[in-house]
């Protein structure tokens, strides 16, 4: 038989799959540690199989290799003992510093004074920069989880024939004219081990327990979207635009995110980059809408 | 190398080492360095990278020795640590084979009979010593795959890892590692084939 390979505009590599038949053949051999003799009661055509797993995959024995070098151990035992020096010189602290002076001193009102107040001036100034400190940590561990999501869902379209996981948002279909749309759905991710849930929780979101902050695009134009050649985004912070939408509002388009404040919101886009989105306009003086290319009078929107 | 380090098992030396025996870890290296330094070959595609991850790969065992769990294997965890370093040896140095998370939605979850062994018209190879270009062909056929492929067909074939071991040492779903291994032996057949094909033509 020849085998067929999928029309796909990426490698198709990664789509291609075994029949059944030797799926199953090649687990066992898998589980003997690829000792044929160790299968016991097979079937010709089940032996004959196993024969032709087994050459295929001898055919890698003839993958040129060359052994180790005389010198590659004493060049790694030279490049630990690097490293040890290393760390030894980063951890030396000269004790002389820290010795107490042998004449001793005297404190006084006026130094204990001066002291006391540069602690208050210094405390005061890193108050102030350990919260941008913390707002900025909270934005790149945001960062990290969308980027982190984008790697799920790389991994389980690799896992799953390049399908993405989605689910209906059964609470938009008013917002879709009475169609709900299909949105990622990041619970599979997370069922199948791809990404912790945590990674689905905004750390400057407040207000969610269990539950996800991010809000995801609508599934059902990604390919019209690709088509186009726009700019394509997959996940973005939640913003309060839904909301208001779904409360019968009227709102700004630009309204950003208030999950890092003036920070911006973060993005992940089908390339896999997850941009800072600053309070700035992107496209078309939206945050995160995009303009469907249709005329249909409406945004199409992130769905959560 | 002592004759008492000969003796020893990879768990004593790596405990010995920890405890300050100078003669432990180049015992353990030597042990190891040709099947570790064949298998990184195979998933990087160069000796002189993979003697450069080897080296990354025994310090790593170094800085980390005392985390490692004295009632397992040596082994696995030797070669789990070498196929990380490789794969990041793989995004350092390879062009970037990222798909498209705008790929079309959809497919039908049925594996494909995309490969067929049983009729395939593929020759078996004999025993005889391959020429240069058929080599070239193997090499090329696994040099193709991806490296999150390839890495699981090398620690599956030739460290002979269990399903389990590799989804413990890789740190994915068991599931994943089966789909992966099976799409490993897939592609490098069909493209083993292909590159026959093109090398008869």
């Amino acid at each position: 038989m020849t085998p067929e390979i999928p029309e796909s505009p990426q490698s198709g590599v990664e789509h291609l799959n075994l029949c059944k038949a030797d799926a199953e053949m090649l687990d066992q051999l898998v589980d003997v540690g690829f000792e044929m003799s160790q299968l016991e009661n097979l079937s010709p055509e089940e032996t004959q199989r196993a024969k032709s797993i087994l050459a295929t995959l001898g055919l890698i024995d003839a993958y040129p290799v060359e052994d180790a070098s005389e010198t590659l151990v004493d060049a790694t035992l030279a490049r630990i003992d690097q490293y040890e020096s290393q760390r030894h010189a980063r951890m030396h602290i000269s004790t002389a510093e820290v010795e107490p002076s042998s004449s001793g001193f005297k404190i006084r009102m006026p130094d204990l004074v001066s002291v006391a107040a540069v602690i208050l001036i210094a405390v005061s100034i890193f108050f102030y920069v350990g919260q941008g400190a913390r707002e900025q940590s909270l934005q790149a561990e945001c960062a990290n989880n969308i980027a982190m999501q984008g790697r799920s869902l790389v991994n389980y379209a690799l896992d799953h024939n390049a399908a993405i996981p989605t689910t209906q948002a059964a609470s938009l279909g008013s917002l879709f004219g009475g169609t709900a749309p299909n949105r990622i759905d990041s619970q599979a991710l997370v069922n199948g081990g791809y990404c912790d849930h945590n990674h689905l929780n905004c750390p400057g979101h407040d207000g969610e327990s269990g539950g996800f902050s991010y809000q995801t695009q609508s599934a059902d134009i990604w390919a019209d979207l690709q088509s186009r050649g726009r700019v394509f985004f997959i996940i973005s912070d939640r913003n309060p635009i839904l909301d208001d939408l779904l409360a019968g509002g009227n709102p700004d388009p630009n309204t950003p995110s208030t999950n890092h404040g003036p920070l911006g919101q973060n993005l992940l886009r089908d390339d896999g980059s997850t941009p800072l989105a600053a309070p700035a306009p992107i496209i078309g003086g939206d945050m995160i809408w995009i303009l469907d290319g249709k005329n249909r009078g409406i945004d199409i929107f992130l769905t959560q | 190398m002592s004759a008492e380090n000969e003796f020893r098992t990879d768990e004593e030396l790596l405990s010995a080492h920890i405890d300050g025996d100078s003669g432990a870890f180049p015992e353990l290296m030597d042990r190891y360095k040709n099947d570790l330094l064949h298998f990184l070959i195979r998933f990087v595609g160069s000796k002189a990278a993979a003697e450069d991850v080897f080296q990354e790969t025994f310090l790593q065992i170094h800085i980390s020795a005392e985390t490692f769990d004295p009632t397992r294997r040596f082994k696995p965890w030797l070669f789990t640590i070498a196929a990380n370093k490789g794969r990041d040896w793989h995004r350092k140095h390879s062009k970037r084979t990222v798909m498209s998370l705008s790929q079309e939605v959809g497919g039908d979850g049925e594996g494909t009979r995309f490969v067929d062994l049983m009729e395939s018209e593929q020759d078996l190879p004999d025993a005889k010593l391959l020429d240069s270009e058929r080599t070239d062909c193997i090499r090329a056929a696994v040099d193709e795959l991806p490296s999150h492929l390839r890495e699981i067909l090398l620690l599956s074939y030739f460290q002979q890892m269990s399903y389990l071991q590799i989804a413990e040492s890789l740190q994915i779903p068991l599931g994943t590692v089966k789909s992966r291994l099976h799409a490993a032996v897939a592609s490098f057949s069909k493209a083993w084939q292909t590159a026959n094909n093109e090398e008869a033509a």
